[in-house]
């Protein structure tokens, strides 16, 4: 399994567009996917889930995957939750 | 059911969730929704700021700052209608929500309020795309580009995957 954390970077947090380009990172691992903070663990293939944790400007979330294309998938997600692009 | 019509089982039929002028996708000055990056769906250019409930269901997610949520269907659709391009930098200035993460609702209760002159004199597009957010996206999503009312029955048809 790979597992890292990182702090978010958007001043207006992981609202719907960054949500969805995380789904689609997540999408690049055809294991499980899983985005965590403050205990809240979900699935990051799902942009319900991934809007539900709320995650806002400076929280350090962890995103862990499984199987094949596990770590691309991570990394490609923590590079959306580090990009501080505001959009 | 033949007298469906050619519909077949897994179409939700989907009423307008808001007033206005729907129009394609590609319409909607954002690149990240004109090409379809956020899923397949529609957006009205709306004429008034009440969003409504376009059928019975829940709110899955209502993000906090009031501009988008996203409802699901008994079917298990999830929608998401996002009001104004980049209107999270709103902040929910010009947004009230009457509806929580969690809520039942009925179809034509009011969803979220939304004041379409504050949110154009801040300079941020009002038009509002009601996009397919479940995880499998869908077969297809259809529409007739016209003027609606906020409640017109039948205004999207989304096809489920089987």
């Amino acid at each position: 399994m790979v597992e890292k954390s990182y702090v978010v970077a958007n001043p207006t947090g992981i609202h719907a567009r960054p949500a969805k380009k995380i789904v689609e990172a997540a999408k690049l691992c055809e294991g499980t996917v899983h985005i965590e903070k403050g205990g809240r663990k979900v699935s990051a293939k799902s942009l319900v889930n991934v809007l539900s944790i709320g995650a806002k400007q400076n929280d350090t979330v962890t995103v862990s995957a499984d199987g094949e294309k596990a770590e691309a998938a991570v990394d490609a997600i923590g590079a959306v939750l580090a990009s501080a692009e505001a959009e | 059911m033949k007298w469906f019509g050619k519909k077949t089982n897994n179409a939700v039929s989907v009423a307008a969730p808001i007033s206005g002028k729907v129009v394609p996708l590609s319409e909607v000055p954002d690149e990240a929704f004109a090409q379809g990056l956020m899923g397949d769906g529609v957006a009205i250019e709306p004429s008034d700021g009440l969003v409504i409930a376009p059928f019975d269901g829940t709110v899955s997610h209502l993000i906090d700052t009031h501009h988008a949520l996203i409802i699901e269907h008994s079917s298990g659709l999830q929608l998401l209608i996002h009001v104004g391009i980049n209107t999270v930098a709103l902040n929910g200035d010009g947004f009230k929500a009457h509806v929580k993460t969690g809520n039942s609702f009925k179809a034509g209760q009011t969803l979220l309020e939304c004041d379409l002159d504050k949110i154009r004199s801040a300079g941020y597009p009002v038009v509002t795309p009601i996009i397919v957010a479940n995880e499998d996206g869908a077969e297809k999503v259809e529409s007739t580009y016209k003027t609606v009312k906020a409640g017109d029955p039948d205004t999207i048809t989304v096809v489920m995957k089987t």
